[in-house]
């Protein structure tokens, strides 16, 4: 079968602190959960119960505001004990309600009530997915809904693409969720192909992954949708919307198959999709990938959202030494943390704590020319002279093209240790973008 | 824009790559034990020019930081990463002691590290701001501002006569038989007597020819670290010895397809020219495409100069010339390649 790949620069990244992509363990129910009030890219969700208030398993407790915002449920019982509340880039704020467990839960160790959605309208569908709170597990946790509405104008055909391009070993969480919970991914691609009119599912698996891609398409023809796999490369960023695009128009082209628009969603968000269609559950828990070279026990951990990063930590042994960085997301692409208080959200799909031997820093010098950047660019640009311009010429306000999508490919190879990509994203955010 | 703003939280939380200042510790440590082993037949001259180069050039950037850091510091701004940790200042004054006959007087090498640190480096903005390799700058000024000194430190040196003859010592005579019985008579071939000395070469030339075998050593280790990229001086040696094999002895009055491709690749500065200046990254080129036209330019040229020019270190003008040429090949690169993408 053929391997599509993306036709330049990109980088092979392997770790050996993720953890083992075998299985996954449940992790301890935590007492105090700590639920941001943004969890998604729009505003905040408006709160609807106070300090005080006893909040049920899977209970509304923040209603969606407008676009970009999404339902947030409690996701354990117990009594509302106090409002959080801090700053986020550019100055805004989230707040979070912490929930003290108490009482019983209603989901649960319960047998799971399950309703049948294949009478339902995608109307129907998508209110319950709306309700939920369904948010893109990954990236910045863009709403479902939100996503269905861009493709309302789409004349043509469309196609779902079930996003499972590993690319980055710290994408485990995934890996395993895939594994583990196969027949509702299947099944949550086929409620999102009919929710979204999609005419086509295209399982998109790593080469390497090729036997998980062709179990996908087996159980795929329980469904009445035409379902077919596509095998990419594994160099890092494949799993990127663009890269992956790029892949599949080649496909199309190669195969002699109409895509049309496409819809890319990743397993996570589509398990998710058949939980709140299905079982009419909102997102309660996700796959967490915990690891990095300060942790003992690596592993991944289905986790409670709300559950405190801390605490995640400890349930994997705690740390060896004292970790250099903490961050959330992945080593390549990632976030760094400042207080282990934080909770796991709806995106969150790796944590990792590191030892300052493998956050490889440096004092920043100047540039070489080595041109290792240049040759990492998927989008081929010339992130050193766009540097440049940026930082020393001061003039990248005008010129800085909007290709950049920030795969960070270049800063992760800088020998010099520049903040490429983050100076280039920005200045294309403030330059083309506010 | 919320979308777009959360993206520049996330940035990469490791580096892959080795930094800038492990990489020119690493090409410190190539050139430094070629000095060695060099040192080792001239009773330490070839380390005394080392430390001379060596502490010249420490001392230039250190006075260099030191004014600059006072600027910085009146104007109220904090000086950023730089200094004598990275490296470069070694790196450039040892390479440039690989690129002297050991011979030579001192005092050159030491003005030829100040002019590289100075005038080569410093002027054009530091590390990774100069147009020729601050070594090859430095080599440049000591070979044409004292060309006698240079010639007289080469007398006797086996590259002044076109076709060497090659001395056979026991070692050479042991080891070539070694490799003929074990190794090449499998292929039909031999090798002949003389080469295994070269290695070992106690003769005048510069440190880098007298110190071949170190230094080959050296660039086995910066090759797999990849402090450079493999393919520029594999691209660089191949095509100067296919030159050598079928126009180098046509050059010196013998026949075509009879050039000696060992002599050729083991003297005349060739190997340090392919790893260390024909792979320094501050003078090559943005693309692949570019870096390898400049690759075949420093070879042709290295071979015209050395064989039909008759100068015996044809490779580093070689070398000097497309350093010189990289603005012009660069400006192109950029129209064609990335130009189109807001550069």
């Amino acid at each position: 079968m053929k391997v599509y790949s993306f036709p330049q620069g990109g980088l092979l990244f392997d770790d050996s602190t993720v953890p083992s992509r075998d299985s996954s363990e449940t992790a301890y129910l935590p007492v105090l959960s700590v639920i941001p009030l943004i969890q998604h890219t729009g505003d905040r969700a408006n709160p609807v119960v106070s300090v005080g208030d006893f909040v049920r398993e899977g209970m509304l407790v923040g209603r969606a505001q407008g676009a970009g915002s999404a339902n947030i449920h409690a996701t354990i019982p117990g009594k509302v004990v106090r409002m959080v509340s801090w700053e986020m880039t550019k100055g805004q704020t989230n707040d979070a309600l912490v929930i003290r467990m108490e009482g019983s839960f209603e989901k649960l160790g319960k047998r799971e009530e399950i309703f049948s959605w294949k009478n339902l309208s995608p109307f129907e569908l998508q209110r319950f997915i709306s309700e939920s709170g369904i948010v893109e597990m990954e990236g910045t946790g863009r709403p479902i809904p939100d996503i269905l509405s861009t493709l309302r104008p789409v004349q043509g055909s469309l196609t779902l693409v079930v996003r499972c391009v590993f690319d980055d070993p710290w994408l485990a969480a995934d890996y395993v969720l895939c594994r583990e919970r196969l027949k509702a991914v299947v099944e949550g691609s086929a409620i999102m192909a009919r929710v979204a009119s999609a005419d086509r599912i295209v399982f998109a698996f790593s080469c390497k992954e090729k036997d998980l891609g062709a179990l996908f398409l087996a159980e795929a023809e329980n469904y009445k949708v035409p379902a077919s796999l596509v095998l990419t490369g594994s160099r890092y960023p494949q799993r990127n919307r663009r890269e992956l695009e790029l892949v599949l128009r080649n496909y199309e082209k190669k195969e002699s198959v109409e895509l049309g628009s496409l819809l890319v969603l990743g397993p996570a968000t589509l398990a998710a999709t058949h939980d709140a269609v299905k079982l009419k559950k909102p997102i309660l828990d996700r796959y967490v990938a915990v690891g990095g070279s300060a942790v003992k026990n690596p592993q991944v951990m289905r986790v409670r959202i709300g559950t405190r990063i801390g605490e995640i930590f400890a349930e994997c042994g705690g740390f060896i030494d004292q970790p250099e960085r903490i961050a959330v997301g992945s080593p390549l692409l990632g976030r760094t943390v400042v207080d282990l208080d934080e909770p796991v959200i709806k995106s969150t799909y790796a944590v990792f704590a590191m030892l300052g031997s493998q956050v490889n820093d440096a004092v920043p010098r100047n540039c070489i020319s080595c041109g290792e950047c240049r040759i990492v660019c998927p989008v081929g640009l010339d992130p050193e002279e766009l540097y440049k311009r940026i930082t020393v010429k001061k003039s990248g306000n005008t010129d800085v093209p909007s290709e950049c999508h920030g795969c960070g490919c270049c800063e992760a190879v800088c020998p010099s240790r520049l903040p490429l990509s983050s100076v280039i994203l920005n200045a294309a955010v403030k330059g083309q973008l506010v | 824009m919320r979308v777009l703003d959360s993206k520049l939280n996330l940035k990469p939380q490791v580096n892959l790559s080795r930094s800038t200042a492990v990489r020119m510790w690493l090409v410190s440590i190539c050139a430094g034990i070629a000095i060695i082993q060099s040192a080792l037949m001239d009773r330490g001259s070839s380390l005394a020019m080392a430390a001379v180069t060596v502490g010249a050039a420490i001392m230039v950037e250190l006075l260099i930081f030191y004014q600059a850091r006072q600027g910085m510091a009146r104007k109220g701004v904090s000086s950023g990463g730089g200094g004598i940790a990275d490296g470069s200042a070694v790196a450039s004054a040892l390479i440039l002691t690989l690129l002297l006959p050991n011979s030579i007087p001192s005092v050159y090498a030491g003005f030829g590290a100040i002019f590289a640190m100075v005038v080569i480096k410093h002027s054009f903005g530091g590390l990774g701001s100069n147009w020729v390799n601050p070594a090859l700058g430095g080599w440049l000024v000591i070979r044409f501002s004292w060309p006698t000194a240079f010639e007289r430190a080469l007398e006797g040196s086996p590259l002044n006569s076109g076709f060497p003859v090659l001395q056979n010592s026991p070692l050479d005579t042991a080891v070539s038989s070694f490799l003929n019985d074990k190794i090449f008579s499998f292929t039909g071939s031999g090798l002949p007597g003389g080469y295994i000395d070269r290695l070992f070469s106690g003769s005048p030339g510069i440190i880098a020819d007298r110190g071949l075998f170190a230094l080959l050593l050296g660039t086995i280790v910066i090759t797999a670290s990849q402090v450079n990229r493999f393919w520029i001086p594999a691209i660089f040696l191949g095509v100067y010895a296919l030159l050598i094999r079928a126009f180098g002895a046509l050059a010196l009055g013998g026949a075509l397809w009879e050039g000696d491709i060992l002599f050729g690749l083991f003297s005349g500065g060739t190997i340090v020219a392919a790893f260390l200046l024909m792979a320094d990254p501050a003078t090559g080129l943005k693309s692949t495409a570019g870096m390898f036209v400049a690759v075949i330019l420093g070879a042709v040229f290295s071979f015209g100069f050395r064989y039909f020019g008759r100068e015996a270190y044809g490779a580093f003008f070689a070398i000097a010339l497309v350093n010189a040429l990289a603005p012009l090949i660069r400006s192109i690169e950029y129209r064609r390649l990335y130009a189109r993408k807001g550069v």
